[in-house]
């Protein structure tokens, strides 16, 4: 599953550093948790970054709506 | 106000910082003034807010150096309150004139509570008095503070404690989506578990399979109850057959005799008129008489047949009203009365046995204005709000014929019964009515005749005493004669009744013929059929009653399944419904149609369908969810444990195992892998490998390893790194990594924290570094803060007095 942002914008710097931080870390171990089927970190990091609102006051359902409707479409 | 050019970038410039804390008026103490210079050396008393100072300013340009530091950004925060900040000599792009930026922060007592990437809320700013944004001023001028006061592995610890800094920064801004979030998918999920909690599908199919059951019983139900219809007849038609070999030969001679006893009596009859004629033509009066006499017994022959027909008529009543002859009317009365109460109370059983029948009544009569509606376009339309949901007009009309067909198969059986025995009592009710009627016109008839025979006798008194005599006696033996005939003639006419019953049916050829077509209907061969004895039909009777009342009582409870299973599917239908209503009208799922199209009109198949994979989906969504808080707090926790051994190693050179935690050799890989590339910078490569090469780090052992120049493999604990043997070196990489990032126009480097770790012969060694190599090329402005000296002279002192506490002079 995958949804792109529908309100796409620049990350921070300090978002992007400590996302980056994230990818780096989960790439080293892509099947955490054990036995789970989770996305790539790729998707991961996706979903990491849309939960990160651009102005901090944001609860971004236009962007949650998309993550269902992609649910629904896979 | 014009800078000192340093480099092709940037000028020195002139920090002065105003407000609460550098009044002292707040508890918060902040240096005010670090004037504008190339290699500076800033001594000063402790807690006078040099270090504080610094840091702000690095706010100031766009970092955020108390990531790290929540407890200092709460004292902050609390404290400081309003600042305005001055840099002036700042160069700019157009590379002339030297520019003032001034920031007057807001009240840092509305700044976030925690520490956030710099952005607006910092306060406002102007260039020349020409506002710019906040976030701007990074590309204008760089502050950058390097402590000095770490050993290795507490230095490498505090890379590790700003990175979880940043891992919790990242968890609270991202809380309050994943809270919101959370909540919306969870509302979702529950809206939608009615599309799970049942396969509608499934139920529909259970329905249907019902209804066929319910199908196949009423059909060998309605196939056993003729099969048993048709081996009642074929023991009829065998009995009928037996009796007609058994008795039409009686039947037969007897109304042969009853013929000849008739036709006997007529001539004897006919001989008595004769002589009665013979004696009335030897009479003087013989013509007036026998002309009167010829009038009236013609006339007594008509009321004598109407009495027997009375009478006939009378029996005939008697048995159809089981009553016996001759009648009595009180009795008869009595049995009337007995007949209405029996009736009354049958009609009573009917009404509490037979409701189904009234309900089957009540349903057609709804059944006819609700047709109309749906007819008339009004299907969809709610008719009732019923606990289950909203009932439009159609459902009412399909729940409707569905109990209709319920009633139908469950009411035959009882309703028959007490039917037939209404009719029974009704039609013995209706002949006891004529009994009256028939008693009274039986009583005429003989009044009558006797009237005639009365005439009779006085019309024959006119002849002579022996003439009168003999005419009598013919006339009596005559009397006679017609009674007997009479009575032949009733023989004769009940003879020809039973004759004609008994081949009602048809003759022996046909019996035959009837017998084998219904037996070969029940598959039985002609030859058994036509053997078969009634006590055998009888037999086969009873046996097919019983599978017909079995088919039946299987077909009552398969309808009663039917039901059942298709009030769950109109409940399951209903539940699909209200959800479907919810997620389209109900504002708690508007954000949800901002993406999400829900499928158009009522087909409930399509909107389950669609049910179940909203709800699969809110769950995929939750689940990932999850996983990604479970991913920054995996991270966070396995930074945090690093963290506390490297610290614990670097402090008291206690190495204790790892935790197995999640992502925690991930963790531990990744922080090895960054620390064996930081240490490989060529300074650190010098001043601590002896330029080893090979560099790694082990953070399970917490040891580092490279091999050296001669070839050998070394390896050496962490915490075996003075801090002074590090702070030159860790100083030049960090000044060569300010160089390889994002240039700003105006670049300062505060080294803080320095005086008291490195050695003299290394200090002056950082001094010449400083001035030849980092001063111009790397930064514009560096200010060496250290330690108040002991001995100042004159002037020194008395500039410790104005500034508050410190010292600032250019190195030369």
């Amino acid at each position: 599953m995958s949804a792109e942002s529908g309100t796409a914008r620049p990350a921070s710097d300090l978002a992007a550093n400590v996302l980056e931080l994230l990818r780096d870390i989960l790439s080293d171990e892509p099947n955490w948790p054990a036995g789970s089927v989770s996305p790539s970190v790729e998707e991961r990091l996706k979903l990491q970054r849309a939960l990160v609102p651009p102005d901090g006051s944001d609860e971004g359902l236009a962007e949650l709506s998309l993550w269902v409707a992609s649910a629904l479409q896979a | 106000m014009r800078g000192s050019p340093s480099s092709a970038c940037g000028w020195q410039v002139h920090f002065r910082l105003e407000g609460d804390a550098t009044r002292r008026d707040t508890g918060l103490r902040v240096i005010s003034d670090i004037p504008n210079g190339g290699l500076q050396r800033l001594e000063g008393q402790n807690g006078i807010g040099k270090t504080l100072a610094v840091r702000l300013l690095e706010l100031c340009t766009g970092r955020q150096p108390f990531l790290d530091r929540a407890a200092s950004w709460a004292t902050l925060r609390e404290l400081l309150h309003q600042v305005t900040v001055t840099v002036e000599g700042l160069s700019t792009e157009d590379g002339h004139d030297a520019k003032t930026l001034t920031l007057e922060l807001a009240d840092s007592r509305d700044w976030p509570k925690e520490p956030e990437d710099v952005g607006e809320w910092l306060g406002h700013a102007n260039l020349d008095g020409k506002s710019i944004p906040i976030t701007s001023i990074r590309e204008l001028l760089t502050v950058q503070r390097i402590g000095g006061d770490e050993a290795l592995g507490e230095s490498l610890a505090a890379d590790l404690g700003r990175a979880n800094e940043r891992m919790r920064w990242l968890q609270r801004r991202q809380q309050m989506r994943h809270d919101a979030w959370g909540e919306h998918v969870a509302a979702v999920l529950r809206v939608t578990a009615a599309g799970t909690a049942f396969d509608l599908a499934d139920l529909r199919e259970t329905s249907a399979t019902l209804q066929n059951e319910f199908g196949l019983f009423q059909s060998a139900a309605t196939q056993a109850e003729q099969e048993a219809q048709n081996a009642a007849e074929l023991g009829r038609l065998v009995q009928r057959a037996q009796d007609l070999l058994q008795t039409q030969p009686r039947i037969e001679a007897e109304l042969a005799a009853a013929e000849a006893a008739e036709r006997a009596t007529v001539v004897a009859l006919d001989g008595l008129d004769r002589q009665a004629a013979e004696l009335l033509n030897k009479s003087h009066k013989a013509k007036e008489i026998r002309k009167r006499v010829d009038d009236l017994v013609p006339l007594q022959r008509k009321r004598q047949e109407r009495r027997e027909r009375r009478r006939l008529d009378l029996q005939a009543i008697c048995r159809a009203a089981d009553l016996s002859v001759p009648v009595d009317l009180i009795a008869a009365d009595e049995l009337g009365r007995n007949m209405r109460e029996e009736l009354e109370q049958l009609r009573q059983q009917r009404l509490s046995h037979d409701r189904a029948g009234l309900v089957l009544e009540l349903v057609a009569d709804v059944s006819r204005p609700v047709g109309r509606a749906v007819a008339g376009g009004l299907g969809d339309e709610v008719l009732a709000q019923l606990p289950a949901g909203p009932a439009t007009v159609r459902d009412l009309e399909e729940g409707l014929e569905r109990r209709r067909q319920g009633l139908q198969v469950g009411t035959s059986s009882a309703a028959t019964k007490i039917n037939d025995q209404i009719s029974r009592l009704q039609g013995r009710l209706a002949a006891a009515a004529r009994i009256a009627d028939a008693v009274r016109l039986l009583g005429k008839a003989e009044s009558d005749l006797t009237a005639t025979r009365t005439e009779i006798t006085e019309v024959l008194s006119e002849l002579s005493r022996p003439e009168a005599q003999s005419y009598e006696q013919v006339n009596e033996q005559r009397a006679v004669l017609v009674d007997q005939l009479a009575s032949y003639l009733q023989q004769k006419s009940t003879l020809e009744a039973e004759l004609a019953e008994l081949l009602s049916d048809g003759g022996e050829e046909e019996l035959r013929q009837r017998v084998a077509a219904i037996g070969a209907t029940l598959g039985l061969a002609v030859q058994y059929a036509l053997k078969m004895s009634p006590e055998a039909a009888d037999q086969r009777t009873r046996e097919l009653a019983e599978v017909a009342d079995d088919a039946h009582r299987r077909s009552v409870t398969a309808a009663q399944e039917r039901d059942r299973a298709v009030q769950e599917v109109a409940a399951a239908e209903s539940a699909v419904r209200a959800a479907i209503h919810q997620l389209r009208d109900d504002t708690l799922y508007g954000w949800l149609h901002q993406q999400v199209r829900i499928p158009p009109g009522d087909d409930s198949q399509i909107l389950h369908n669609f049910l179940v994979r909203l709800h699969g989906a809110a769950q995929e969504v939750g689940d990932r969810l999850v996983e990604s808080l479970n991913d920054v707090q995996a991270v966070e926790e396995a930074i945090d444990e690093l963290q506390s051994r490297l610290n614990a190693s670097a402090r008291a050179g206690n190495i204790a195992g790892s935790r197995n935690l999640p992502l925690g050799a991930a963790v531990r890989r990744y922080y090895e892998r960054q620390f064996a590339d930081k240490l490989t910078a060529d300074e650190l490569r010098a001043a601590l490998f002896d330029y080893g090469r090979d560099i790694s780090v082990d953070l399970e052992e917490m040891t580092t390893s490279w091999t050296a120049r001669n070839g050998t493999a070394q390896t050496r604990p962490l915490e075996a790194f003075s801090s002074g043997e590090r702070a030159f070196a860790y100083t030049q990489v960090q000044l060569q990594q300010l160089a390889q990032g994002p240039q700003a126009r105006n670049r300062v480097v505060f080294l803080d924290e320095f005086g008291a770790f490195v050695a003299r012969e290394r200090f002056d060694q950082l001094l010449r570094y400083l001035r030849h190599q980092a001063l111009g090329s790397i930064a514009d402005q560096i200010v060496l803060i250290l330690p108040l000296r002991e001995r100042l002279d004159e002037g020194q002192t008395a500039e410790l007095k104005r500034r508050g506490g410190y010292v600032i002079k250019e190195v030369k």
